[in-house]
């Protein structure tokens, strides 16, 4: 008797917990933060796409990394975007601290016969009462992307499903 | 903006952020244990709510140095 009042108080714990996380969720995503959470959501579904006649892949993620310019280690604290590794193809970032990654986006790019073809988007990201974390630094790191994209005389797609 | 000064700002970003959750912790751990000095309670509320708002600054700071 006393093992089911015992798991009875255990699934009333559990229940009011999940009830909580549902109503923030719900306020937060349809009325309390519904403008930011519309921006994170484009943020997060946008797919950059590219060409960049004449170059090579290696070249387009040089270039890239080497303007954005961000570093390879994260800070103890303060959420800051970090380059998590490059290769000769491709490069991710994150919006991160030493605890916790905000979220990560990659850039992936292939060598064709007329140049360099490639993508940008947000890999993973975390929702805090249903708002995605970080989302103006997607929008702001997404724009820079392509801006150096087309700086180096490439064409860019971006696409946000419905 | 060149690299030294977005590196100055990031700097400065940070030392709010940090000086920001200080101030938050403080203040929110000293409301939580509470006091009988409506006036002291007011402080800490002050004390923790101009801690999120240090935070907030700072990460707009950082945004900055992004664009």
């Amino acid at each position: 008797m006393g093992f089911l009042i015992l798991l009875g108080f255990i699934a009333l714990a559990a229940l009011s917990i999940w009830a909580r996380n549902a109503f923030w969720k719900a306020a937060n995503q349809k009325v309390i933060m519904r403008k930011s959470h519309a921006r994170g959501q484009s943020a997060i579904k946008a797919t950059t796409t590219f060409v960049v006649p004449g170059s090579s892949a290696a070249d387009v993620v040089r270039t890239v990394v080497d303007t954005l310019g961000y570093p390879t280690t994260k800070r103890a604290v303060a959420g800051e975007m970090v380059l998590l590794d490059t290769t000769d193809s491709s490069a991710s970032f994150s919006l991160a601290n030493k605890f916790h990654e905000s979220w990560v986006s990659r850039l992936l790019i292939a060598d064709k016969a007329d140049g360099a073809h490639g993508s940008y988007q947000v890999l993973r990201w975390t929702l805090n009462d249903g708002i995605a974390l970080g989302s103006k630094e997607m929008e702001i790191v997404a724009r820079r992307v392509s801006e150096v994209i087309t700086g180096m005389g490439g064409t860019v797609t971006i696409q946000v499903p419905e | 903006m060149n690299a030294p000064e977005i590196e100055s700002m990031r700097a400065r970003s940070r030392h709010l952020k940090v000086a920001g959750i200080v101030a938050a912790a403080v203040g929110g751990i000293l409301a939580k244990i509470g006091t009988t000095s409506i006036g002291l309670f007011v402080f800490y509320l002050l004390l923790f709510f101009a801690g999120l708002g240090l935070m907030v600054y700072s990460q707009s700071v950082y945004r900055k140095t992004l664009s």
